[in-house]
């Protein structure tokens, strides 16, 4: 796995929902480097540069992180939590995804400093929306080959 | 001498009278002046003051009677409220107790209260609640005192209390005061709502229980929906070209059922959530109702069933659930007949005195009546997926619905012959208006 | 009213009304009732009412003569011994026949007027008598 220019991690357990999002990410050309972690320990270690990922420069920072939060080991919500009060990861915006609006989680998940939320399924345009809410719209955006 | 005989009668005569308490005539008196002038002036004036003080102590006498008929009417109602007071405050279901407020002793207390606080009469009666170990919070009952010393009353105070066996229980307490021989009391009455607070704290549980099962069912729910209408979907995006016209058509299928699913999974939750939520009762016109759910059953059923609507009764209910219990019933009656050469379901409503029934009839496969009681039950079936599909769902939100409307659900069949499901809704007085107009 | 009024004014020292005369005399105010008078409440009234005007303002010792009486009622009586004695320092009744005395000694045992009264058959021990409530 290279460091260097990540631009998204995508934290989803369900290979089957990373697939439809990286692919709906992918098709309509919005990001080159999407970094798939399969569960929350997966990502907490991708993150802090633990356990696989030791000595991975954890200096290079994802521009956004999309966390699932029903995750089998660690959840979406323990994620979140440790990622807002690390100061290294705090300033990483996290949009989190959801089954449904209603979940009590949404409300958690912005009260533990989540930037935003999708309902899955993550197509073209709810991701879009968000992004722009956030003001990552152009910094997200796929970058022309050189 | 003649003359003085004749003066003499007239006095006896007069006199005679008198004794007779006939006082209308006075004894004449001469211009002589003399004797018998002066007897019968002095008579006159006898007569006279014994008239006046007959007519007094008549008076008197008759404000004495006066004054005893009040007295003792005073004395009865006095009677009657105490002895009112005594039974309201025997019989009370909530217990009572009468309280010094200079030292908070119990000088009185009923029946309920002992049987409330475990202890005996004799043990209250001159002591506190405090002395017998009944307060737990001793700060609330300060404050309690204070209000009741300051503004001589308490609402609806909430208190937890030890009874003498050491266990606790919540009390709703409300206190007046009043005056006895110059002393202040307090009459406290006191509900023992431990019962209620319980109920209360296992239903918030439970509530909170079945709200997180259903969100963590509808995760697992949405998550294979999510993938049948994604990769539908990818399907349609990339290899659309190789598809022909009935290939589109059946991938179409799929991702409409997974949409529809979907919306079937919010409807559920949102149904189980209604729990705690009011119905939002509208007048609702049946008919257009039906209507648009045959609308909606023929985009998604492909049915040759013939359907025969009369005209319905108007009815008041919660647009949305009511629109679910037709889309049931009809659905239901349209797959159960779908076997047979000419598949027929019928929807009909009659107005009673106080309901409206609404029955929808199908003539298909029916089921023996002694499974009747299971019919309502969630995922109770009857058929086998291979005979009828089904999730056994449908009548078990039906009756869930119907009787939060306050009505009721039946059915009726026979094997082989069809069933007819009914259910009623209460009228209020806007349908009856209505189901008149109507007629 | 209007003609003995008059009366009054010319003749300071003597009124005479239908029911009594008065007149001043020696410090000694005498009250005479006229003869056969049916003593009730209005000529009790009016009697009193005469005197007090006569009185111009002064308390007197009176001497009452009951001679012309005939009866007295009680409602009069009443009003005599109580109202009726405004502007009398002592009263003397003076009476002459049995009836007179009788009604004079009803008068003051059951009314028990609220002045020095004595009753008197002899005018000039009643003058003495009053002298000494002058």
């Amino acid at each position: 796995m290279e460091n260097t220019e990540v631009e998204i991690v995508l934290v989803e357990d369900n290979p089957h929902d990373a697939e439809m999002t990286i692919r709906a990410l992918k098709k309509n050309n919005l990001v080159n480097k999407i970094v798939h972690l399969k569960d929350g320990a997966e990502a907490l270690d991708f993150l802090f540069g633990t356990g696989p990922y030791e000595g991975r420069n954890t200096g290079i920072k994802p521009k956004v992180i999309l966390l699932d939060l029903k995750m089998p080991k660690v959840d979406g919500i323990d994620v979140l939590r440790k990622l807002k009060s690390e100061a290294s990861t705090k300033t990483i915006p996290v949009v989190v995804l959801t089954s449904s609006s209603e979940s009590p989680d949404v409300s958690l998940c912005y009260e533990l400093g989540a930037n935003s939320y999708i309902v899955k399924p993550v197509g073209f345009e709810n991701f879009s929306k968000s992004i722009t809410d956030l003001g990552l719209y152009w910094l997200v955006l796929n970058q022309p080959l050189r | 001498m003649l003359q003085d005989d004749k003066r003499i009668n007239t006095i006896l005569e007069i006199l005679l009278e008198y004794t007779q308490k006939d006082f209308s005539r006075s004894i004449p008196v001469s211009e002589k002046g003399d004797d018998l002038d002066a007897l019968s002036a002095g008579l006159n004036t006898m007569a006279e003051e014994l008239q006046a003080f007959m007519a007094a102590s008549k008076k008197q006498e008759e404000q004495v009677v006066e004054r005893t008929a009040q007295l003792e009417n005073n004395i009865r109602q006095l009677k009657e409220s105490e002895e009112k007071f005594q039974k309201a405050f025997q019989a009370s279901a909530a217990g009572i107790t009468i309280t010094r407020i200079s030292d908070a002793t119990y000088l009185d207390v009923n029946d309920t209260f002992i049987k409330m606080t475990g202890f005996s009469k004799e043990e209250l009666i001159n002591h506190t609640s405090a002395e017998l170990g009944m307060i737990v919070n001793i700060k609330k009952r300060e404050e309690l005192l204070k209000q009741v010393r300051q503004k001589g009353w308490a609402k609806n105070f909430e208190m937890t209390v030890r009874h003498k066996s050491g266990s606790l229980l919540d009390i709703l307490s409300s206190i007046e005061t009043i005056v006895l021989n110059g002393e202040k009391y307090a009459i406290n009455i006191i509900f023992d709502i431990s019962g209620r607070k319980k109920a209360e704290a296992q239903l918030e549980t439970v509530n909170k229980e079945l709200e997180a099962f259903s969100y963590s069912v509808s995760h697992d729910l949405r998550a294979p929906l999510r993938a049948v209408d994604g990769y539908a979907k990818m399907l349609e995006d990339d290899y659309a070209g190789l598809f022909d016209e009935e290939g589109k058509r059946l991938l179409g299928i799929i991702q409409y059922n997974a949409k529809k699913m979907s919306h079937l999974i919010d409807d559920l939750l949102a149904f189980s959530r209604l729990g705690k939520k009011a119905l939002q009762k509208t007048k609702l016109d049946m008919n257009e109702l039906i209507e648009g759910v045959l609308i909606d059953l023929g985009k998604t059923t492909r049915h040759k069933a013939q359907i025969k609507i009369d005209r319905l009764h108007p009815a008041e209910g919660d647009y949305g659930l009511i629109n679910q219990v037709l889309v049931n019933l009809v659905s239901n009656g349209i797959k159960y007949s779908s076997k047979k050469k000419e598949p027929l379901v019928e929807i009909s409503s009659e107005a009673k005195k106080e309901e409206i029934i609404y029955s929808v009839k199908d003539n298909g496969e029916g089921f023996n009546m002694k499974y009747a009681d299971k019919l309502f039950g969630v995922f109770q079936r009857l058929h086998t997926p291979e005979e009828f599909e089904g999730t056994g769902v449908g009548l078990a939100i039906v009756q869930r619905i119907i009787s939060k409307h306050g009505g009721k659900v039946w059915a009726e069949a026979e094997p082989g012959k069809g069933a007819t499901f009914s259910f009623t809704l209460p009228i209020n007085q806007i349908t009856i208006k209505n189901g008149k107009h109507r007629s | 009213m209007e003609q003995q009024t008059l009366v009054r004014k010319q003749l300071k020292r003597r009124v005479d009304t239908p029911y009594i005369s008065i007149w001043k005399e020696e410090g000694i105010i005498n009250c005479v009732f006229t003869d056969n008078l049916i003593i009730n409440i209005e000529t009790a009234q009016h009697c009193v009412n005469e005197r007090v005007l006569f009185s111009e303002g002064q308390a007197y010792p009176c001497l009452i003569n009951l001679r012309g009486v005939k009866s007295m009622n009680r409602d009069a009586r009443e009003y005599l011994a109580t109202e009726g004695t405004h502007l009398i320092k002592a009263g003397a009744f003076l009476t002459s026949s049995a009836l007179t005395k009788m009604l004079g000694n009803m008068f003051l045992a059951i009314n028990k007027p609220n002045i020095p009264s004595r009753l008197f058959s002899n005018r000039a021990t009643a003058i003495a008598w009053l002298k000494k409530h002058q």
